[in-house]
């Protein structure tokens, strides 16, 4: 059993037994006397001498660690004097934000919300265009010969005739037209000007003949009309009808299809002044294709076997408006394409190399038509029809050859009918198989 | 260049006043292996000790122009670390030296599992006195106890530790 007394009498020796006088005189006796004492003292001065032995070594790299310490403790000095706040140099020391200036909790929490509720938004949003878009939930199509057909969104930009009128050129506009045609002819092909022209042309006559309705209105209705506003160019989803596709075939060009049409292409089509320039504002938001027939494929007045709800009779589509059209309706019972000033109906969207495909046409009434094929440069590649047609359902078969006879080339293309007071694109893809 | 190896502590405090960083390091030499004994023996973790043997000298290189006015560098060192590590637990899991009883290695480690069984205090009193060489007067700056109680805390400790190893904790070993 060690003794403190004796470790004490050993620590009083250890620290002052060197020094001169008396004070330890008495101690150093009782270790030369005490054995005992002797031996403990010898493991006191052993045990001191082995943990200094023993004693670890700082190394170079600890040295770094404490100067590199030093210096930025120095830099963080620096910084406080510049920026005169000790948090924001501690901050940028240490490569944090302020901690003084971060969004407090609950700020952070609505944000976090706000992002999660429009992760959440667009998930679905996604998810209910693929349902919109799936085979099962896809509204029922008319049918035309056989089966079901799919009906294939498809957006085109439309101008009403109101936005056709205000957009118009002025008077003064007018007077320089003669110039602006002289100077349109550095840059625009001549097929382009003839459409401007001519569109220009039934413009003027849209104007006269909405103005002469508002006065017949005007003299036959007392009340007050409100006067016409103008609609924004707006979005219409037009509906092809593809014919002869089972549900799954996947529709073999994107839905953007004339966005892809390269500028140069669409200004040779004629397309880039041409925004469906409606001659009637009750026919301006009649963009719906006709209903399929199913009957033969010859020019047929005869009626549609089943009366198709259509989108233009929708209240929202289709303002309601006494007469269908500029024309006398057709003949037959028609009904289903009147108030359409055009039904443009392909049997498919695409066509292969040895097949052929039939385009479906119903006129309200007899009109000079322009049925083309192009190429994705614009080109005219085939003339299905052209010339005056009468009213009713005309049938033009496609194959995939040229004007030459010449086969064309598998990819995409363009199918354009023209009226003098209607135009429209569908794209049609040629297929190997 | 000045010659840092033969001035005093309170030279070298003084030109580390001034942002003398290589004063600073020859102070750090000069001292640094004892407070890393110091912090070694108190804690029984080497990598531990390493660690807050460079924050100590951190925050002493902060407290610099204390040191230049008069203060005592060792002794404002191991007050520091007196004060950190008096509060820092000491494992009490050890594995047991294997090899030569004879030999440092073994002794030492035995040695440093007998001390780790010390009171606290009465083991920093025991280092500071006793392993480290400081005055009475400084181990009780350090420990903020009055000499006597420095003492008594230093006696009862190493009689704590000599119970601890033995009688022939010395002679183990030897022939």
């Amino acid at each position: 059993m060690s003794d403190p007394r004796d470790a004490l009498l050993f620590l009083e020796l250890d620290k002052g037994g060197d020094a001169p006088g008396p004070l330890f005189e008495e101690p150093r006796r009782m270790l030369e006397r005490d054995p005992r004492l002797r031996a403990g003292w010898q493991q006191y001065q052993a045990l001191k001498a082995l943990a200094l032995e023993a004693s670890p070594e700082p190394s170079e790299k600890m040295l770094r660690a404490v100067l590199l310490q030093c210096r930025r403790e120095r830099v963080g000095r620096q910084l406080a004097r510049a920026t005169g706040d000790d948090e924001l140099a501690r901050s940028i020391l240490l490569g944090k934000a302020p901690g003084g200036r971060s969004f407090p909790g609950w700020l952070k929490g609505l944000l976090a919300f706000a992002a999660l509720a429009m992760g959440a938004m667009a998930v679905w949003g996604y998810w209910l265009g693929l349902d919109r878009k799936a085979p099962g939930n896809a509204p029922p199509a008319p049918a035309l010969t056989t089966g079901k057909e799919e009906a294939v969104p498809f957006e085109f930009p439309l101008q009403t005739p109101a936005d056709a009128a205000l957009s118009q050129p002025s008077k003064a506009d007018q007077g320089n037209d003669a110039q602006s045609d002289a100077d349109d002819t550095h840059s625009e092909p001549a097929a382009a000007r003839q459409a401007r022209r001519i569109l220009r042309e039934h413009l003027h006559e849209a104007v006269a003949r909405e103005r002469s309705d508002e006065g017949d209105n005007t003299a036959q209705d007392d009340t007050p009309t409100p006067p016409p506003t103008p609609t924004p160019l707006v979005r219409r989803a037009l509906v092809a009808q593809p014919v002869g596709l089972p549900a799954s075939t996947p529709r073999p060009w994107p839905t953007a299809y004339p966005a892809l049409m390269n500028a140069g292409a669409a200004q040779a089509m004629g397309l880039a002044p041409v925004q469906a320039p409606l001659p009637a504002p009750a026919l301006a938001p009649v963009q719906a294709p006709l209903p399929a027939p199913a009957l033969a494929p010859t020019q047929v007045a005869a009626p549609a076997p089943t009366r198709v709800a259509t989108p233009w009779a929708a209240p929202t589509a289709a303002p309601a408006s006494p007469t269908a059209g500029p024309g006398p309706a057709p003949a037959g019972n028609l009904d289903a394409i009147q108030g359409s000033p055009a039904g443009l109906t392909l049997s498919s969207g695409s066509l292969t190399v040895d097949g052929s495909l039939d385009i479906t046409l119903g006129l309200p009434e007899r009109k000079d038509i322009d049925l083309r094929l192009f190429d994705m440069e614009g080109h005219s590649v085939r003339l299905l029809a052209q010339g005056a047609f009468g009213p009713g359902i005309q049938h033009f078969p496609l194959d995939a050859r040229g004007d030459t006879g010449g086969a064309l080339a598998p990819g995409n293309y363009y199918l354009r009918v023209m009226t003098p007071w209607f135009s429209r694109v569908e794209p049609i893809a040629i297929q190997n198989q | 260049m000045p010659d840092y190896e033969t001035q005093s502590d309170e030279q070298l405090a003084a030109a580390a006043r001034d942002e003398d960083f290589a004063a600073w390091e020859a102070l750090v030499r000069r001292h640094g292996q004892r407070l890393l004994a110091f912090y070694s023996r108190m804690t029984g973790d080497d990598s531990l000790s390493r660690e807050l043997w460079v924050q100590a000298w951190a925050e002493l290189w902060r407290l610099r122009g204390t040191l230049a006015g008069g203060g005592k560098v060792a002794t404002a060192a191991f007050a520091l670390a007196t004060r950190v590590c008096v509060k820092i637990p000491v494992p009490t899991l050890f594995r047991s030296p294997s090899g030569d009883p004879a030999s440092l290695e073994v002794r030492s480690a035995r040695l440093r599992q007998a001390l780790l069984g010390v009171p606290a205090r009465q083991r920093a009193a025991l280092c500071l006195l006793y392993f480290d060489n400081l005055s009475v007067d400084e181990a009780g700056r350090c420990l903020g106890s009055l000499p006597t109680e420095t003492k008594r805390l230093c006696a009862e400790g190493y009689a704590a530790l000599a119970e601890s190893l033995g009688p022939g904790f010395l002679n183990e070993g030897l022939a």
